[in-house]
């Protein structure tokens, strides 16, 4: 009878131990899940942009020009070009912008309509032939990149996405540390931010798009 | 008294130790699996990582691979290279011709099968601006037009082979035909004339000077210029520097006496080299040549003027020459 008590009290503990173990353990793996898509995200999104597509860093906030797919133009028409669109999703027509890259510099245009054409050129694999309508003619020599205005926000311990005056939606759980998790600096090479983990500061740079092969 | 053994014994004890066990035993499971989970995450990352410098090397490689062939494909159309990176792995690359000046390296790097992951990158690329295939030092001179070479005047041949990959050249000029060929009693020739085919480095100034623009150690100027002796203008000063450099003039070009230049010059129009003046390398002219001067050919000069400047080699086109997509 003594033993089974005291087996039994030591069965209830274990569970309870358990309970609470697994508790801190899901905790930690929102928290580390959190930091990692963070890390993802924003590295991936630097990695797309130079240094002139950040328009404003503070501490809980990064204004950028985001990057959303790039489109080589393969014909043109009176009117319009017919492009081979590679990207994230397809675009749309006024919440997306189009900049102008050619060898001598940019420009940016306003995308005023879009929508697919199949048949006018020769698509590799990944790219879609797609219409569009721009408002005035392109330069020579001249590759497009779309682009919408968003920012990402660390806040509410999530990282958060806004487009334009769009609300913050969340990218990750709420596992980021309130308190430490911040942009820090940027330079023409990268951007560099904070994240509070477990038991202190990590802290993270996100590398800007490599510059071409030296001469 | 011996008790007898009851064979209907009581309890719990044994039970419960089992239970203990069992949920011990899902604790470690339960560690071990986020173990490996987080270790599988981790090696994921770490292949994706791999295969997008695999992709990217692989489209710096290829850029060596440039050749006549690429710089001569029309419009449109595709070439594709198999690259060796890291001594393993294979990144197939297509180099596609957007425009006359402007070509996409497209890499793509994938896991060995069964495995389905894949990277890619994209970079923009201006051809090299001299053409494959041309040579800048096949001669001292070379003239679209008249040549006239004055009493004073030299076309020197080098003393070695070195740096010479055309092989030993052993013509002091090369013109085209019907130009006159005028040489001057007392003017030093180390070789006879030749004729300048096609094509060639003065075919190609607009190219030259489209793309050379902005490069280290290439000085361009727009229209006739006059290099003096001790003159203070910049583009006299660096284009004198120690480096052999890259002079290209759009218009007609003077050299006066105790100029002394290094490296390949080439001009739209005339040369005049004037009597003390000297050039180390090649000089390419679009229109006359009137050398009272002396014209030494340097192979190696010309041969570290074009590799300095980048000259032979496809470059990025501008800051955003890698596409995100």
């Amino acid at each position: 009878m003594t033993l089974t008590c005291l087996l039994l009290a030591i069965v209830v503990g274990v569970c309870i131990a358990q309970l609470r173990l697994a508790r801190a353990t899901a905790e930690r793996a929102v928290r580390t899940d959190a930091a990692r898509t963070t890390t993802i995200v924003l590295a991936g999104e630097a990695r797309r942009m130079t240094r002139e597509d950040v328009r404003a860093l503070t501490g809980d906030s990064m204004s950028i020009r985001a990057f959303r797919g790039s489109a080589l133009p393969c014909s043109t028409r009176s009117d319009g070009v017919f492009v081979r669109y590679t990207g994230d999703r397809l675009p749309e027509p006024g919440k997306d912008s189009v900049l102008i890259v050619t060898t001598a510099g940019s420009s940016t245009l306003t995308l005023l309509e879009s929508r697919a054409a199949p048949a006018a050129c020769t698509a590799l694999a990944g790219e879609s032939i797609m219409e569009w309508r721009l408002g005035e003619s392109l330069p020579p020599a001249s590759v497009m990149m779309i682009f919408e205005s968003g920012s990402y926000h660390l806040s509410g311990r999530a990282l958060r996405y806004r487009i334009g005056a769009a609300g913050r939606q969340p990218l990750t759980s709420e596992g980021l540390g309130d308190r430490g998790s911040r942009f820090t600096s940027i330079d023409h090479h990268a951007i560099r931010f904070d994240i509070a983990v477990d038991h202190g500061i990590a802290r993270y740079t996100a590398y800007f798009a490599p510059p071409g092969p030296p001469q | 008294m011996i008790r007898p053994l009851r064979a209907d014994r009581q309890g719990a004890a044994l039970v419960l130790a089992l239970l203990i066990l069992v949920i011990l035993d899902c604790i470690v499971i339960g560690a071990l699996h986020l173990s490996l989970q987080e270790h599988r995450i981790g090696a994921s990352r770490s292949m994706l990582l791999r295969l997008r410098l695999d992709a990217e090397s692989g489209a710096r490689l290829a850029l060596g691979e440039w050749s006549a062939r690429i710089d001569t494909m029309p419009t449109g159309s595709h070439y594709r290279i198999a690259v060796l990176v890291d001594g393993t792995a294979t990144a197939v690359v297509h180099i596609e011709r957007l425009d006359d000046l402007l070509f996409l390296v497209h890499s793509a790097a994938a896991e060995p099968e069964p495995r389905a992951g894949r990277a890619s990158a994209r970079l923009l690329i201006t051809p090299p601006p001299l053409p494959p295939g041309i040579d800048p030092a096949g001669a001292p001179l070379a003239a679209a037009g008249a040549v006239h070479v004055g009493s004073t005047g030299a076309l020197r041949l080098p003393a070695t082979t070195d740096c010479n990959a055309a092989g030993n050249t052993t013509y002091a000029a090369l013109v085209t035909h019907p130009f006159p060929w005028i040489i001057d009693a007392g003017a030093r020739l180390d070789g006879a004339q030749g004729t300048l085919t096609q094509p060639s480095v003065i075919a190609a100034y607009d190219r030259i000077a489209r793309l050379a623009r902005g490069r280290t150690h290439v000085t361009i100027v727009d229209g006739d210029t006059t290099i003096q002796a001790g003159a203070e203008a910049s583009v006299e000063r660096v284009a004198r520097g120690p480096v052999p450099y890259v002079l290209l003039v759009g218009g007609s070009l003077r050299l006066e006496a105790g100029v002394v230049l290094s490296g390949l010059i080439l001009t739209r129009g005339a040369v005049t080299l004037d009597a003390g003046a000297s050039v180390d390398g090649a000089v390419h002219a679009g229109g006359n040549a009137i050398i009272a001067g002396t014209i030494e050919l340097n192979p190696c000069a010309v041969a570290r003027a074009v590799d300095t400047a980048g000259l032979d080699r496809p470059s990025p086109a501008g800051a955003r020459a890698w596409l995100p997509f």
